[in-house]
């Protein structure tokens, strides 16, 4: 399972951003090729990778790019290199031109020493037709591991509509996040966006205090996928927020004890302080131990590199 | 070829109020509707007759002319309405693309038959069953002549046998949602807008409470049905004209902060970056000055249709 509850987003081309980047105890990265890089600096943008991959990876954190839709072949040729995790491809509007990015990464993993099928496509639906689509989208490679809407609260669909997307607005065009989702769990795939998740980067996106609410709204709606990050001030409370709490685990093990008990008596469901434990209970459960292992694994991981990068580089805080 | 449109009033005309025909032209609408369909058929042959002669009335001033067909009576219908001056056909309640296949062929003979130009009759899709939303990529798809979907509630509410209410609008977010995205993720794009024209409005106004709405109320659920992605309504009287092109209509306000984020980003680009702050913890990137851009344009179309109509009518 990757767990990657806050993920730092950032033009690959602003160094300030960059140099800092592995500092900020993010789970990932996500650096991006597309709206964050003017477009006359998109060409001088693809000779980065290889020299910004090391820098950002220091901290332990997993390294994403958002590739540009419309020069996805010359983004791939620059991106996929060692140390990519993956690709994530705005404005997907079909399985076949998914297709073609899958091919087009297999034959630069080969090139590059690579494992194949080492790195993840996350299709970002963000079009009217992308969400029509989404179905056929999902299941159109198998280097797509997670999916869901486009990450943030849909201005790009906005602006197909010609309308502005208004966070906790009733608007029938917003609900797009809802239905990627019912295709990621109807697919069994990891929901990339959950439906509880509010203020994206289209709306207040500093708030720490919003982002640690989002993030508790989604693991207590039982989405354990973080989002993206375009400010610092987000990771630390998006990621403890996602984390599951010490008093929750104990009680998911004391679910899944309790279940375990009344299955070996030959009964179906009990009440357990005030609610009814039964298989899907105790399946929830071992999901959420699941996620605490792995969010442990992670923040594991991320001590050690970080432990590491501080002694290399002669510096702390 | 199609010319480019902006509608956002399509006044419903009832055909047998002689007086209502020939003064629908005042009411300002961007397009007035003859209501063929709502005709008892006892009476539709007579009205079919003076169908010829009510058009140059319905598209006086600038306005457009439409005429609502029954697929019941389809070919005496289109033949009728089928004449110089006429815009389109609004044909109630498809429910497959066969439904549209008939109605465009039906008017291609009718466009050579009496002296139209061809392929330039559009056709305007009223969704009013289940059957129908569950087929609407089909039927957006079965003819170019298909520039607008709509959606009439009340056949829908009846044939699910519930009511809304103000907590919930059991259309809201699948009918709506469902026609928005399929309507928008049709591969064409028209008259600067993606995808298909759509026309709509939330509840309440959508059902029941037509006739009490006041101005305010049909400007403000226009101006909400805006923001969800509509484009333009059905507007069951007159009096819900006015309100309908203010509220379809981009505000002041609107332009104003659009003009805004187009300043922040265009200042981000001038020094490399492509995404600025914008204030409250909020940033601007491309996609946000490309809405804007649209926004804007909007305005611009509603104020040049405004102004069509109105050098019309002086």
């Amino acid at each position: 399972m990757q767990v990657n509850r806050a993920a730092l987003f950032m033009a690959i081309n602003n160094p300030r951003f960059i140099e800092a980047a592995w500092t900020r105890g993010v789970d990932g990265v996500i650096l991006d090729m597309e709206d964050a890089v003017a477009e006359p600096h998109k060409v001088d943008a693809r000779k980065l990778p290889t020299e910004v991959y090391p820098q950002v990876s220091k901290g332990g954190g997993i390294i994403q790019v958002r590739i540009n839709h419309m020069y996805w072949e010359a983004d791939l040729e620059a991106t996929v290199w060692p140390g990519l995790s993956g690709i994530l491809y705005p404005k997907s509007e079909s399985a076949e031109e998914i297709r073609r990015v899958d091919a087009k990464i297999t034959t630069l993993e080969r090139a590059r020493g690579m494992r194949p099928g080492s790195v993840e496509i996350q299709p970002l639906i963000e079009t009217p037709r992308g969400v029509v689509n989404s179905y056929e989208i999902a299941q159109s490679s198998p280097r797509i591991k997670s999916f869901g809407g486009g990450g943030g609260i849909g201005v790009d669909v906005g602006r197909d509509f010609g309308v502005e997307i208004i966070p906790g607005a009733p608007q029938a065009v917003g609900d797009y996040n809802a239905e990627c989702e019912l295709v990621a769990r109807g697919l069994e795939m990891t929901v990339s966006a959950g439906a509880k998740a509010g203020q994206g980067p289209g709306g207040d996106v500093v708030s720490g205090n919003i982002a640690f609410e989002e993030a508790e709204a989604n693991r207590k709606a039982g989405f354990f996928t973080g989002r993206l990050c375009l400010h610092p001030n987000r990771v630390e409370p998006m990621i403890r927020g996602l984390t599951s709490p010490p008093e929750e685990v104990e009680e998911a093990a004391q679910i899944i004890a309790k279940f375990e008990e009344i299955d070996a008596a030959g009964e179906v469901s009990c009440e357990f302080r005030g609610r009814t434990v039964d298989k899907w209970e105790a399946d929830r459960a071992r999901r959420l131990l699941e996620w605490a292992d792995a969010c442990a694994l992670k923040d594991r991981k991320k001590e050690v590199a970080m432990k590491r990068a501080k002694a290399e580089l002669g510096v702390d805080f | 070829m199609i010319k480019e449109f902006v509608r956002r009033s399509l006044l419903m005309v009832p055909p047998s109020d002689r007086d209502a025909v020939e003064q629908a032209w005042t009411h300002n609408a961007d397009a007035n509707v003859f209501d063929l369909h709502s005709v008892p058929y006892e009476q539709k042959n007579g009205i079919r007759a003076q169908l010829r002669d009510a058009i140059p009335f319905l598209c006086k001033g600038a306005s457009e002319a439409f005429v609502n067909v029954s697929q019941a009576h389809l070919h005496a219908d289109i033949e009728a309405a089928v004449w110089p001056g006429l815009a389109g056909i609004l044909l109630s309640y498809p429910e497959s693309s066969e439904d549209v296949s008939k109605v465009d062929q039906t008017i291609g003979e009718m466009e050579l038959k009496h002296g139209v130009d061809v392929g330039t009759i559009e056709v305007v899709v009223m969704i009013g069953s289940m059957k129908g939303v569950w087929n609407i990529p089909e039927i957006c798809t079965a003819s170019p002549r298909v520039t607008t979907i709509g959606l009439d509630d009340e056949p829908i509410l009846e044939e699910l046998g519930v009511l809304p209410n103000p907590d919930i609008d059991p259309l809201g977010h699948f009918v709506r949602g469902r026609m928005v995205y399929e309507a928008a993720g049709i591969d064409e794009t028209l008259h600067g807008h993606h995808g298909l024209y759509r026309l709509g409005i939330d509840f309440p106004l959508c059902s029941f409470q037509r006739s009490s709405a006041s101005p305010e109320e049909v400007e403000l659920a226009a101006h909400d049905a805006r923001n969800s992605a509509f484009n333009g309504a059905i507007c069951p009287s007159p009096e819900w004209v006015e309100p309908c092109n203010r509220g379809f209509t981009p505000t002041d306000a609107q332009i104003e902060h659009h003009h805004k984020v187009q300043e922040t980003y265009a200042a981000g680009v001038a020094i490399g970056r492509g995404a600025m702050p914008f204030g409250d913890g909020r940033f601007v990137e491309r996609p946000y000055d490309e809405l804007a851009k649209k926004v804007i344009t909007l305005r611009e179309q509603c104020e040049e249709r405004d102004a069509e109509k109105k050098s019309a009518r002086s």
